[in-house]
């Protein structure tokens, strides 16, 4: 019977204990114990840094941002049929509808990076850090939150507004709130940057300072045609340090990231620790070999002939503006889409098509010199000092104040070697100050926002399709109903999915 | 029924892994010892030396068979076995020994030849009784297996009424010394029909014994132990390996095809060492997963499966019911394979040599049938006439395609053009020892498959060893080693979109031996307006993708009878794995969406992990006038730990060096995840008489991956059974000869959560500031720690049924569970910043039947039959699924996202478009509905709303890729030396989607298409078969939705395997038997489906998404010759 005991002793006390369930992860680190120190809040805000490029930075950014407008098109390829490159398509032609995983990627995106700052600003100031610290995260925070939401209101219009950081299914639904709350929140998060961010100082390094909350808050009330407050905003902004350079193609010179020209910019680094960008490649042709484009040994027969400027865009340029010429680029050669074998790079002034060649337009702005094939180190510009001089001419050109305002449309206008304009016309002033906005920030996705802002979408875009069908006549790819441009076409759809799952009410017209 | 009881306890000994039942019994089975055919002495001559001190009876026994040729028999309930007994003997005769023995015990003795039997007479008195028989006659024989005439080793002989008796030596033959020339021998082997023969003054008894195929006294494998089949409670299918043993497959899966009632096995996949899925009574979870736990010899393993030998394997028992799983608690909910390996029968030595050496071939049924050169050409010139007719296209019709007739270059079938014929080799060694005190078995074996598809290929080497040592009468120990090693060549041929998908659709004109101008064989091809395809042979010949994999599965453990009661085992099992895979594309090759050439691009991943099972167990057990008692209770401790690292590296600068050192870009990530779980467990078996069985079980189990609120589960179970044909008033019916009716009920939890669910994991998100790296972190889950295990309730109503003395018997099951707490990626707002928290929300409702029929159709003659027939349904439907009861899925366009779950409904049926025809004629299209690209020719899907608008509102519910049934029906033929056996299995209703069609339907001109598509509309005039729209830009993306047209019925009836056997006369000297098969695997598939595989499942059986064809791997047929020596 000892001898029972025993046993049963061994079988039941052998080491029971919870200590041998609590496993936690070793590789990784989990919700239970981060947010603690200022190191993690200084780890969390790169995170939502890194946000932005998800945001701000993606193939949904230029499709949506630059494509959908009169600027670009694409290189109609009828081999590439999936419906990621379709997605692209449609809405490029205007028949992009509730499944499109490119416009559903920007949503959450941008949704992302608000759970990311959320998080961040519910428990910053409950923390054990020093005020200082709490300052400067909680003004970071806010701005790119604000930056997220002005992106997703103007794209989607209102949209569910989490200002917390959703804990559990309980707190995870929430309705499309108004359009004006979601400025209201954007300004609010926007005043709160203000109040705790520094000041700009050079050299930059890409976070955020009271200079991009300012240029941020500017672009709403912009936005908003609220001209008086874009007015405040962007006079403190120009008072600050940043000027034009030189030459308007070294703005995009690797040399000059984060210039004194650069309010914002998406940060980038080229290299193997997954922090380059490679934007450059989808505007590229398909073709088996790119090198004369790239000048080291490359091929980009995946996923290229993308954001292509049109002719139109071309020839809006005037003559002599050296922003062509540092904008744009085109590739002449020979075969057939889907793998073009290039035979010369030429220059968009003046140019004339060469028989027998096919003509292949792109943007130049981002094309740098890089090691290894998609693996570029550009960054891309969010805020340039240059659209702030333009905003203001704008803002004081809405108001009445068209004198005042051409010294500031006529600082860029110069720089890009074009004479300084005197018309003071309000109306004619207003469309000068329009298309220099869409030369100089061409293909930095903000050609479609500025369109709707003006309220002129529909009336070029319409133009557009009508230029575009006639220019691709005969090689049948553009559908009889593409390029019915409307009011409802103005916002994006709400993805399908958060249609369903959150319940949420869709864009008239989709 | 003491012989009866005797067999069994024979039968158990084959179980001893366990052992713990026979042992419970406390029986020491002494005729395990060969019986010698020499002339016996007469116990007075042989004289030995002796000297107990207070030992036991039954050592003095034994101790005397050591030394001597005598075999003691006795009745081994006999309870003066434990009695002990002392005395120093100095070269004593037996006799005189015996005689101190009957003198203090009270025991009588009776020699006949060299058996010495015990009996304690009711009224010996003081008298001594050890008498020796001289005058009994010597019978000798062989026992014969029926099936084969094969010599049966170890085959218990008795004479009837006497404890007198033998076993067979390994080629069957026996002597045996019987006291009269009326006596009646008994003769039992497991898994033969026992037998009585009457000796009749014979001296040479030749016997030849039946199979006893289903014998309801056999003992079945169940969780921590094996039962009597006839007490069994619970519902429990169980198969004997051998019988599988000649088809020519690679891993043991694919043997239990059609075998198993309530076990749906699907070969999703031909891919050499893989493809296989299992599902136990249609279960499913959404995020947990449905495979259902396999224990290997007591230990539940976590790792692959597939590294197992099939020749390893004993038998397998598939827990199926509520209660028959319930004892493995939060792992249980999927059902539990209990496989046992092999083991040594006792007295058996033998060596057994088994090759099979087959070739395979990729049948011509399925294959898709796509346009031939010419055929494209014409189509891809009607293509652009239409361009030019309907779109003012001005670039004309590229010259290729002008003069199809004229065409005189390649005709080329990609498909064709990846395969060939395969081989298929198996070599398997068994050595089997049972003697004196060590037992041990090993098997060593190779298996080699060459794929049909080139460049393909799996290799496996393994041995198993399992040995137990008797350290003495009471206690044991043993020790099973597995190691094995797989090599494996299968490249990504599987998945969507992938090889085998792509390369079908590559225009015919293209020839993978075209050479561009220099003469160098082309990597890529394209023509005007086509995609640009890859050299598909040179890419799978190019492409490197190696695997192995090193596996050792061991398992070490001590058992010991305590008192008269218990047994105690306790065991560590260790499972180690580690595998690599080296992976190199070659700038030459490339995918569908990449066509070469490209920079090559490489990745090294390894994994090693471990899992250790420490357990211990107790055991009661007592019959006390006739109320039989089991009890067990237990205590395991598991872990697994598991490190994964991938290292990728791209931009190479060529192709000469594949190793990732040679990459300029190198990436690498490393983690580790880990699981624990404490579990205890009881149950009490009980029964009365043999015919009112009760079980009663319970199991708590904590597990690390559950919540810190939720970390402890309990699992409770019951089910009863009554043996009705036992009933006095059931013996009139004699044609009833056994009816059993049985029910459970029970929980069982499902644990495959993920390892650190609970928690929200942040992970390492960095950015850049001013040119330098910035490391950073962001969440990408939120966490939950009230996280726990999934819980699934059921019952099973069940009936066994045996007729005419069990030549026919039948198994009846119905069951109804319902899973709780389903794991729930609670689909959330995207404007979360997440797209699903983990919760316990939702509920699914599964209930079937299960009919399984067994017949020995024919017996007793030179032609016999055996024949087993099961068939199984299986339902379910959505109770809950997360709070808001939002659907799962159903939002895509495309075949890979096809499935849509809702509440209501049943699990994962397909969801799409319901095709209506085309708009012939411009009053059809005037007066009809209209997606917003429809024109005049394009394709007409149903506007099931009815709001006059073709889009997303009008897609439904378009096929359940379920089966409505599933069934296997196998049959044995026997004439002579022949065998012969069918095995067949299949299902009906359930539907595939034909997701080729997606590509090989394509209206731009791209791809190289299936036939029928020249049909399609072209003009008012030319209007087509009225299936396939026209070619119009801007209207081809949206007939490639997901439509009803392409979601066929996948009902099929496969011949899994076909084998031809004839055993030898035995022929050589020292081989024990000889035995030659001829065998054909995947023979034919009797379908309406118009793919090659109706099994094919891009997700497997996974309940949620099954019944996708991505034109996988395809299956080859196997055509393979076989032999099996013993010696």
């Amino acid at each position: 019977m000892r001898k029972l005991a025993t046993i049963l002793a061994i079988l039941f006390i052998s080491s029971c204990s919870e200590e041998f369930l609590n496993l936690v992860p070793e590789s990784s680190i989990t919700s239970g114990n981060f947010y603690q120190t200022e190191e993690h809040f200084n780890q969390a805000m790169v995170g939502a840094y890194a946000a932005v490029r998800g945001a701000k930075g993606s193939i949904a950014s230029w499709v949506m941002g630059e494509m959908r407008s009169d600027n670009t098109h694409m290189e109609f390829n009828i081999t590439n049929r999936g419906p990621q490159y379709i997605e692209r398509e449609y809405a490029d032609f205007f028949m992009d509808d509730v499944n499109s995983g490119t416009v559903a990627n920007k949503y959450n995106s941008c949704y992302v990076g608000i759970a990311r700052t959320n998080e961040i600003l519910d428990l910053i100031q409950g923390s054990a850090l020093n005020q200082e610290a709490i300052d400067r995260i909680y003004g970071q925070a806010s701005f790119l939150r604000a930056l997220f939401y002005f992106d997703l209101v103007r794209y989607f219009g209102g949209i569910p507004l989490y200002l917390t950081a959703v804990k559990g299914a309980g707190d995870a639904y929430l309705p499309r709130a108004s359009v004006n709350e979601v400025y209201q929140a954007i300004i609010s998060d926007l005043e709160a940057a203000i109040a705790r961010l520094e000041p700009v100082s050079f050299p930059q390094n890409g976070r955020a300072n009271e200079g991009v909350a300012r240029m941020l808050l500017a672009d709403v009330y912009l936005t908003m045609k609220d001209y008086p407050n874009a007015e405040e905003e962007l006079s403190q902004v120009i008072q600050m340090g940043y000027a034009l350079l030189d030459d308007y193609g070294d703005v995009y010179r690797l040399s000059n990231k984060n210039s004194v020209e650069s309010i914002f910019e998406i940060q980038y680094q080229e290299g193997n620790q997954g922090q380059n960008s490679d934007f450059l490649y989808p505007f590229l042709p398909l073709s088996a070999d790119v090198s004369l484009i790239t000048g080291i040994s490359s091929q980009n027969l995946q996923g290229g002939g993308w954001n292509t400027p049109t002719f139109e865009m071309i020839n809006a340029y005037e003559n002599g503006d050296e922003r062509l010429e540092a904008s744009i680029g085109i590739v002449e050669g020979t075969g057939q889409i889907g793998n073009l074998f290039i035979d010369e790079l030429k220059s968009p002034v003046d140019y004339v098509p060469t028989p027998g060649k096919r003509t292949y337009p792109f943007i130049k702005k981002y094309l740098n010199p890089h090691a290894l094939e998609r693996n570029t180190d550009d960054n891309f510009p969010v805020y340039r000092y240059a659209e702030a001089l333009l905003s203001m001419a704008e803002v004081l050109n809405e108001q009445g104040r068209s004198g005042e305002a051409l010294e500031y449309l006529n600082q860029v206008r110069t720089r890009a070697g074009l004479d300084a304009v005197g018309e003071t016309n309000q109306q004619l002033l207003r469309d000068i100050i329009a298309h220099e906005r869409r030369v100089e920030l061409a293909f930095e996705n903000k050609r479609w926002l500025d369109l709707i802002r003006t309220d002129k979408a529909i009336e070029v875009m319409n133009a557009n399709g009508e230029y575009l069908k006639e220019f691709y006549a005969g090689e049948s790819y553009l559908p009889e109903m593409s390029y019915n441009v409307t009011t409802e076409r103005l916002l994006f759809p709400i993805p399908l999915r958060e249609i369903r799952i959150g319940d949420l009410e869709q864009n008239p017209g989709y | 029924m003491k012989k009866m009881y005797k067999r069994n306890l024979l039968k158990a000994a084959n179980y001893s892994f366990l052992g713990l039942m026979c042992q419970l019994l406390l029986v020491n089975f002494t005729i395990a010892h060969d019986a010698d055919a020499q002339k016996a002495m007469s116990m007075r001559k042989v004289h030995i030396e002796i000297s107990y001190q207070n030992v036991t009876l039954k050592e003095v026994f034994a101790d005397i068979e050591s030394k001597t040729d005598f075999v003691f028999t006795f009745d081994f309930k006999d309870d003066f076995l434990n009695e002990r007994f002392s005395k120093k003997f100095k070269k004593a005769t037996v006799e005189e020994i015996l005689k101190e023995i009957s003198r203090a015990s009270k025991l009588a003795f009776q020699q006949i030849n060299n058996n010495i039997s015990i009996s304690r007479p009711e009224q010996l008195g003081q008298r001594i009784e050890v008498k020796i028989t001289e005058e009994e006659r010597e019978v000798n024989g062989k026992v014969v297996s029926s099936s084969d005439n094969l010599g049966l080793p170890g085959v218990t002989i008795l004479v009837k009424g006497t404890t007198i008796g033998t076993v067979t030596d390994i080629d069957g033959n026996y002597t045996l010394n019987v006291p009269n020339d009326d006596d009646i021998l008994v003769v039992s082997s497991i898994g033969y029909q026992t037998i009585e023969v009457p000796v009749n003054g014979r001296s040479v008894i030749d016997i030849k014994l039946e199979d006893d195929i289903k014998g309801l006294e056999e003992f079945v494998v169940i969780g921590y132990g094996i039962q009597k089949q006839r007490e069994v409670t619970g519902s429990i299918t169980s198969v004997e390996a051998d019988q599988l043993e000649d088809q020519p497959v690679g891993q043991f899966v694919q043997k239990l095809q059609g075998r198993m009632a309530g076990v749906q096995i699907s070969q999703a996949s031909g891919t050499p060492g893989g493809g296989m899925a299992v599902r136990i009574r249609g279960a499913a979870s959404i995020n947990a997963g449905n495979n259902p736990l396999y224990v290997v010899d007591g230990f539940p393993i976590v790792g692959d499966i597939n590294t197992i030998n099939p020749n390893e394997i004993e038998s397998f028992s598939v827990l199926k019911g509520a209660s028959a799983s319930a004892l493995y608690g939060s792992r249980a909910a999927n059902g539990v394979v209990l496989i046992t390996t092999k083991r040594a029968k006792p007295g058996q030595t033998s060596v057994q040599l088994n090759v099979i050496q087959g070739v395979t071939q990729v049948p011509q049924r399925g294959r898709a049938k796509l346009m031939n050169a010419r055929e494209f050409l014409e189509d891809r010139r009607a293509i652009y006439e239409d361009k030019i007719r309907y779109e003012g296209f001005t670039g004309g019709i590229p010259e290729l395609y002008q003069n199809p007739e004229a065409y005189t270059g390649p005709d080329t079938d990609w498909y064709d053009e990846l395969l060939q014929t395969g081989k298929q080799n198996s070599y398997n060694v068994s050595l089997l020892a049972n003697k004196d005190n060590f037992s041990s078995a090993t098997t060593l074996g190779f298996f080699d498959e060459e794929g049909v598809v080139i460049n393909t290929g799996f290799q496996r080497f393994s041995l198993r060893s399992n040995n137990q040592y008797k350290i003495n009468d009471n206690i044991r120990v043993g020790l099973n080693l597995a190691p094995t090693h797989q090599l494996s060549r299968n490249q990504a041929t599987d998945g969507f979109y992938s090889i085998l998908y792509s390369a079908v659709i590559t225009p015919p004109i293209f020839s993978p031996d075209d050479v561009d101008e220099n003469g160098n064989q082309r990597v890529s091809f394209t023509g005007p307006g086509l995609f640009t395809f890859p050299n598909w042979k040179k890419t799978m010949l190019e492409t490197i993708d190696r695997s192995a994999t090193t596996r050792i599965l061991s398992n070490a453990y001590l058992e010991a009878d305590i008192m008269d009661d218990f047994f105690f085992k306790s065991s560590v099992s260790v499972d180690l794995g580690s595998s690599k895979r080296r992976v190199f594309n070659p700038s030459t090759a490339g995918g569908i969406f990449s066509p070469p050439p490209k920079l090559a691009t490489g990745s090294y991943s390894t994994g090693n992990y471990y899992s250790w099972l420490t357990e211990n167990t107790l055991n009661y057990s007592k019959n006390i006038n006739n109320h039989f008692l089991d009890a067990l209770v237990g205590y395991s401790a598991q872990k697994f730990n598991q490190e994964a690292n991938v290292l990728t590296g791209t931009s190479y600068p060529d192709n000469e060096v594949p190793w990732i050192d040679a990459a300029a870009i190198r990436y690498g990530s490393n983690n580790m995840s880990e699981w624990s779980l404490l579990s205890m467990f009881s149950r009490l078996n009980y029964n009365y008489k043999g015919k009112y069985l009760l079980s009663l079980s319970v199991r708590r189990d904590g597990s690390s991956r559950f919540g810190s609120e939720n970390r402890w589960g309990t699992f409770p179970a019951v089910s009863a059974g009554w043996i009705i044909s036992d009933e006095d008033f059931m013996m009139d019916w004699s044609k009833l000869s056994y009816l059993k009716l049985r029910g459970e009920y029970g929980h069982a939890g499902n644990f495959n959560i993920g390892n650190y669910s609970q928690f929200g994991n942040i992970s390492s998100t960095n950015y850049v500031f001013g040119g330098a790296l910035a490391q950073g972190r962001s969440p990408v889950s939120i966490g939950n720690p009230f996280l726990t295990w999934e819980t699934t309730v059921g019952i099973d109503l069940g009936l066994d049924v045996g007729l005419f003395n069990d030549r026919l018997s039948m198994v009846f099951d119905y069951y109804d569970k319902r899973t709780t707490n389903m794991l729930y990626q609670v689909d959330i707002p995207s404007g979360t910043g997440f797209n699903n928290i983990q919760d316990n929300i939702g509920e699914f409702h599964f209930w079937g039947y299960e009919f399984g029929v067994n017949a020995r159709v024919l017996e007793g003659g030179l032609f016999k039959w055996n024949s087993d027939f099961n068939i199984s349904f299986n339902r379910n439907k959505v109770i809950q699924l997360g709070t808001n009861n939002t659907p799962i899925g159903g939002i895509g366009n495309y075949s890979s996202t096809i499935w849509k779950t809702e509440v209501g409904q049943p699990i994962g049926q397909f969801y799409g478009y319901v095709f209506d025809g085309i708009y012939k004629t411009q009053e059809e299209f005037d007066s009809q509905p209209k997606h917003v690209t429809s024109q005049l020719g394009t394709i007409r899907f149903k506007d099931i709303n009815d709001d006059g608008i073709i889009d997303v509102d009008d897609k439904t519910y378009i096929g359940n890729p379920n089966p409505k049934f599933f069934y296997g029906f196998n049959n044995n033929f026997y004439y002579k030396n022949f065998d012969l056996n069918i095995v067949m299995a299949g299902s009906y209703g359930g539907k595939m989607y034909y997701s080729l069609a997606e590509w090989s339907e394509t209206l731009e001109g791209i791809f190289n298409v299936e036939r029928y598509m020249m049909n399609r509309w072209r003009s008012l005039e030319e209007p087509g078969d009225g299936i396939i729209g026209r070619s119009l830009s801007g209207t081809t993306e949206f007939p490639r939705n997901v439509q009803d047209r392409l979601a066929l019925d996948a009902s099929h009836l496969t011949v899994k395997n076909i084998t031809l056997g004839y055993t030898l006369p035995k022929f050589i000297k020292h081989v024990g038997s000889t035995r030659v098969f001829a065998s054909i695997q995947q023979a034919f598939v009797l379908t309406p489906y118009k793919g090659p595989n109706p099994e094919s499942s891009w997700r497997g059986l996974n309940g949620l998404q099954e019944g996708v064809d991505i034109s996988p791997y395809p299956i080859p047929r196997t055509y393979a010759l076989g032999i099996n020596l013993n010696f």
